[in-house]
């Protein structure tokens, strides 16, 4: 189960983006597309297959896409250390 | 009391029938255009989508600022402007912000206490030796600049009130950080008002809104007696006039009908404009002796060198000023950065 840092992660949603300020490390991030869809599910926690199957139904990509996909944004995620350890 | 909704109505109105992108940012109601389009499924161009963003950011960093500040300061801290009347509009996205206004009575000791709690100094010393706050102060990592007050911005013709008779008449911050203080919404209406007075008089829409938004949570009975009480009636009564004929319907005086041309439809004020109505200010403002001489001092104010100015800078200035009078604000501030950047 992966999840959203919940300490000094703050962000609010503009029309279909994503805007949150990561108070700790001083970054902001605008965040649309794809990556806003999946935002909601990282809030409450969920794992990468479910994150995948949500951009299937979106976009009617195929499974394989919709993971490849499902695992860069995460990766971003991570490196800019958002993501609960 | 409450939120007035057909306030909001008519700010939709006046909205749709601005002159421009730049105009809507002038009066600072490109937020709540951008809100408006999108509900009703216009696109909203890229640099309002921009501005939405960084708004965003600036509401986001503003309570965790704000509880670094109240952590920091003994005593009682008061927050004016920005977040605290962005709380009483229908929808708080739409004030935008770029500072937080503390009014605290020791304002140099808190402002020693910030610094040691990681606080930076911005700004030359010397532009904040003689003004309403200190030097603006950034937490290195948030967006928000801080600015601690003594007192509260008024112009020079009104009685400023103090920041222990403000205390006095407080109430908790709408923000809902925990021992942080708001003037009540009668009294901020009042210092809203007189704040709009002091820089661009009935010059910018939102000032207006922000008056009437933090009015709706304050009866009205005690702002018109609170304004009897500073003697700042007249201020208060023509302001009041003005937006509740612009965001109303209440009839519209005949000196809005010169004054206010710029917010009906809604357009920039030219630089003849700005300069003749914060000359004249004083006249709509206060009562017949008083403004008599709160205008000339007004006038002396207008022809004066501004701090460390040159006679022949002061000559450009007023040149520029006189060539450009009937160009917008915003295209008279443009030709002036282009020009000092050049040299000229």
């Amino acid at each position: 189960m992966l999840q959203l840092r919940t300490d000094g992660l703050n962000w609010r949603q503009i029309d279909d983006e994503i805007v949150a300020l990561d108070s700790a490390g001083g970054a902001y991030l605008a965040i649309n597309g794809p990556g806003a869809l999946l935002w909601a599910p990282l809030v409450d926690g969920a794992t990468p297959e479910q994150l995948a199957n949500i951009l299937v139904e979106a976009y009617g990509i195929d499974e394989l896409q919709a993971a490849a996909d499902t695992e860069a944004f995460l990766g971003s995620l991570g490196e800019q250390g958002l993501l609960a350890q | 009391m409450g939120s007035d909704l057909s306030m909001w109505d008519e700010l939709e109105a006046l909205v749709g029938h601005a002159s421009s992108t730049q105009a809507l940012r002038a009066h600072g109601m490109h937020l709540f255009a951008a809100r408006r389009w999108r509900a009703a499924g216009r696109t909203v161009p890229e640099e309002l989508r921009e501005d939405e963003r960084r708004a965003a950011v600036l509401a986001l960093a503003a309570p965790l600022l704000l509880e670094q500040v109240r952590g920091a300061c003994d005593g009682r801290v008061m927050l004016m402007k920005g977040p605290e009347v962005a709380a009483c509009y229908l929808d708080p996205s739409t004030r935008y912000y770029r500072d937080l206004d503390i009014l605290v009575e020791d304002p140099r000791a808190v402002q020693r206490a910030l610094i040691s709690c990681g606080f930076a100094e911005g700004g030359r010393p010397e532009a904040f030796e003689d003004i309403h706050h200190l030097r603006p102060l950034v937490l290195p990592g948030l967006p928000l600049i801080v600015e601690v007050h003594h007192r509260p911005k008024c112009p020079p013709w009104l009685r400023t009130p103090s920041a222990g008779e403000l205390m006095e008449m407080s109430v908790p911050s709408a923000t809902r950080v925990e021992g942080l203080l708001a003037p009540s919404p009668a009294a901020h209406a009042l210092l809203l008002a007189a704040h709009s007075w002091a820089h661009k008089p009935l010059g910018r829409l939102r000032d207006l809104v922000d008056v009437l938004a933090v009015l709706s949570h304050a009866e009205r009975r005690a702002a018109h007696e609170l304004a009897r009480r500073w003697k700042w009636e007249r201020m208060w009564t023509t302001t009041l006039a003005a937006a509740d004929a612009i965001l109303g319907s209440a009839p519209r005086p005949m000196w809005l009908k010169v004054w206010g041309r710029h917010l009906q439809p809604l357009r920039e004020r030219t630089v003849f404009e700005d300069h003749l109505q914060r000359v004249a200010a004083p006249v709509y403002a206060l009562k017949g002796g008083r403004a008599v001489r709160a205008l000339g001092a007004s006038l002396g104010e207008f022809a004066a060198r501004y701090p460390g100015e040159s006679r022949a800078d002061q000559f450009r200035r007023t040149g520029r000023a006189v060539a450009h009078a009937f160009m917008d604000e915003s295209a008279h501030a443009l030709t002036v950065q282009a020009q000092s950047e050049e040299g000229t």
